[in-house]
C-alpha cells in the first residue's frame, strides 16, 4: 500500500517516533468513513494532541492506536511491532471516567494490575503512590459515587499510570468536568508529565487545553478526517500556569489554530 | 432536599412555634412515618370496608387478626407456612442457580440468545396456570409438580432479567478491561458480572415474588396443603377471617422474604450501598 504523503509541510521524523500512525483508514459499518488515510508520527516523551471538530474521528484513531477498535486498512507501530490489540506498552484513559462503582478508588486504580495478575499487596501498593500522586490520598477506600467529576478522572489516571505503560492514551479526559476543575487538573497534568516522562496521545476539541498541555498539536480535519496540519507548541513549560497563560506564544497559538479551524465550521 | 428548604423556610419565620411545627413537620415527613401511615391507612380501609360490611364473605381487619393470632397459637399457621416453604424455597433455589446461569449465557453468546430468548418471553407471556394441567398429568400431585409449577412462575423473569442485565453491562466498562488486558473469563467474573448485579437481583425479586404466587397456586389448584388447604378449608367453612388470615400472612411472609434478599445482594454484592 502506498504511504500518501504527508498534507502539511511536516515531516514525520522517524527517529523518536515511538508510534506511528499509516494510512490509517476506519469506514464503520453502515458506510460512515471516519478515517482516511491518515498518516501520523509521535514522538517519544511528548504529549501530542489530537485536535478537531466534533466527529472528526479523533477518538476513533486513538482507540485504533489503544487495539480497542481494527482499522479498516492500514496500520500502527508502538516502537515498530505492528499493533493487533490492546497490549501492556499501552494504557487508556477514558472520557466517561470508565470507574467500577462497586469499587473503592483503590481496587479501581489498582485494576489494570489486578487483571495482570499482581498479587494484592504489590499492586495497592502501587496503586496508592500513584493515587498519591493525582493529589487523592486519603480516599483510597472511598466509592466513585463519592467523588466529583474531576476526582474520578484523577482516578482513571492513576489507574493508567499504575501499569506502567510507555504510551498513555487519554481520550477527552477533561471534557466532563466542569471549567474550574478542569484547569486545575490541567496544571496538574504537566506536573505530572514532567515527573513521569512516558509519552502521551490526548484527544481534545479543546483549542486553549491543546496548546496548554501539549508539545504539538496534530491539526484533523472533519470527517473522513485527514492530518491538516502540524503545529510544534512552542511555549515556556517551566514558567507558572498563569504566565503560560499569558505567554504570546501560546495566545498566538491559539489564534493560529482558530484560524485554521474556522473553515470547517460551515 | 425539599425537606431541608421546609426546614430553612419555616426557621426564617423565627418564632418558637414555628420551630416545633418544622419539627413536627420533619417528623410527619420522615421515610418511616409515612410508610407506617401507609400501612396504617391500608388497614383502615379494611377495617371500615369490613363493617359496612361491602360481602358478607369479607371480615373486618380486627376479626382477621384475631383469627390469624388464634391459627398461631394453636400452631395451624405456622405448620401450614412450613409445609408451604418447602417446594417455594426448592423451586426458588433451582431458578436462581439455572436461570441466572442460563440468562447470563444468553447475555453472553448471541447463539444462545437465539435458542433462549423466545422461549422465555412466550412463557412469560403465557397465562402459567393453564399449564398446571399438563405438570400434573407428567408428574403426578406431589412435590415435583409443586416444586415445578414454582419454577414455571419464577424462571422466565429470572433469566431475562439476567440476559438484560448482562447485554446492558455499560461498553465503556468492558472496553476498559480489554484495554487493561482483561482476558474474557476475566471481564464476564471482573467486570460484566458485577457490572449486571443489580438488575439480576432485581430479577431475583420478581422471581421469589412470582414464586410465591406458583407455590399457593400448585396448593390451590394441585392438592390442598400448607397454606393452600388452610384458605380452600376456612373457605369451604365459610370461616372467613381465617381464610383472609392465611393470605394475609403469605403476603407478609412473601415481603419478608423478598426484603431479606435484598439484604443478600446489598451485603454480598453492592459494597457501595453498604454505608448509606
Amino acid at each position: 500500500m502506498a504511504t500518501p504523503a504527508p498534507i502539511s509541510a511536516s515531516s514525520p521524523s522517524t527517529s523518536g517516533a515511538i508510534v506511528e500512525v499509516r494510512s490509517v483508514s476506519k469506514v464503520y459499518p453502515g458506510g460512515v468513513e471516519a478515517l482516511n488515510g491518515i498518516s501520523l508520527d509521535f514522538p517519544e516523551g511528548q504529549l501530542t494532541s489530537l485536535l478537531g471538530p466534533s466527529g472528526c474521528g479523533k477518538t476513533t484513531l486513538l482507540k485504533i492506536i489503544a487495539g480497542l477498535i481494527p482499522a479498516t486498512s492500514g496500520e500502527v507501530r508502538i516502537k515498530g511491532r505492528k499493533v493487533t490489540g490492546p497490549g501492556p506498552d499501552r494504557s487508556f484513559v477514558f472520557q466517561d471516567f470508565a470507574l467500577m462503582p462497586w469499587a473503592t478508588v483503590l481496587r479501581n486504580a489498582a485494576f489494570g494490575l489486578e487483571l495482570r495478575g499482581v498479587p494484592r499487596s504489590e499492586r495497592e501498593a502501587i496503586a496508592e503512590s500513584y493515587i498519591a500522586q493525582v493529589g487523592l490520598k486519603g480516599f483510597e477506600h472511598k466509592f466513585p459515587h463519592e467523588l466529583s467529576g474531576g476526582m474520578r478522572q484523577r482516578v482513571g489516571l492513576a489507574r493508567a499510570l499504575a501499569v506502567k505503560a510507555e504510551v498513555i492514551l487519554m481520550d477527552e479526559p477533561f471534557s466532563a468536568v466542569d471549567e474550574q476543575t478542569r484547569r486545575k487538573f490541567q496544571e496538574d497534568l504537566l506536573e505530572l508529565i514532567a515527573r513521569e516522562r512516558k509519552t502521551f496521545l490526548f484527544v481534545t476539541h479543546s483549542i486553549e487545553e491543546a496548546v496548554y498541555v501539549s508539545n504539538r498539536i496534530a491539526l484533523l480535519s472533519k470527517r473522513p478526517s485527514r492530518v491538516s496540519q502540524i503545529i510544534e507548541v512552542d511555549v515556556p513549560r517551566n514558567a507558572t500556569p498563569d504566565a503560560i497563560r499569558r505567554h504570546p506564544a501560546y495566545l498566538d497559538t491559539v489564534e493560529s489554530i482558530w484560524a485554521g479551524l474556522k473553515q470547517y465550521l460551515d | 432536599m425539599a425537606l431541608r428548604a421546609d426546614r430553612i423556610a419555616t426557621s426564617m419565620a423565627g418564632a418558637e412555634p414555628a420551630g416545633l411545627l418544622s419539627r413536627l413537620k420533619l417528623w410527619a415527613s420522615h421515610p418511616y412515618t409515612l410508610r407506617f401511615v401507609s400501612i396504617l391507612a391500608v388497614l383502615a380501609g379494611w377495617e371500615v370496608a369490613g363493617r359496612i360490611p361491602v360481602s358478607p364473605s369479607f371480615p373486618t381487619f380486627l376479626n382477621t387478626a384475631a383469627a390469624t393470632f388464634g391459627m398461631v397459637l394453636d400452631g395451624s399457621l405456622p405448620t401450614g407456612l412450613a409445609i408451604t416453604l418447602v417446594p417455594l424455597l426448592i423451586g426458588f433455589l433451582i431458578c436462581a442457580l439455572l436461570g441466572v446461569a442460563i440468562g447470563v449465557a444468553m447475555g453472553l453468546a448471541p447463539r444462545i440468545e437465539w435458542l433462549g430468548v423466545p422461549l422465555f418471553i412466550v412463557l412469560q407471556a403465557a397465562p402459567l396456570a393453564a399449564l398446571v394441567p399438563l405438570i400434573i398429568m407428567a408428574y403426578g400431585i406431589g412435590l415435583t409438580t409443586k416444586v415445578l409449577i414454582v419454577c414455571v412462575m419464577a424462571m422466565p423473569v429470572i433469566v431475562l432479567n439476567s440476559f438484560k442485565a448482562v447485554r446492558n453491562a455499560p461498553l465503556s466498562l468492558i472496553e476498559m478491561g480489554r484495554a487493561f488486558l482483561g482476558n474474557r473469563r476475566q471481564l464476564i467474573f471482573q467486570v460484566i458480572l458485577p457490572a449486571a448485579a443489580p438488575v439480576i437481583f432485581a430479577g431475583l425479586r420478581l422471581g421469589l415474588a412470582s414464586g410465591f404466587v406458583g407455590a399457593v397456586l400448585a396448593e390451590l389448584l394441585v392438592t390442598p396443603t400448607g397454606v393452600g388447604d388452610i384458605i380452600t378449608y376456612n373457605q369451604s367453612i365459610a370461616e372467613y377471617p381465617k381464610m383472609y388470615g392465611a393470605i394475609a400472612v403469605v403476603i407478609a411472609v412473601s415481603v419478608v422474604f423478598i426484603e431479606a434478599l435484598e439484604r443478600i445482594e446489598l451485603r454480598y454484592f453492592r459494597p457501595e450501598k453498604r454505608g448509606q
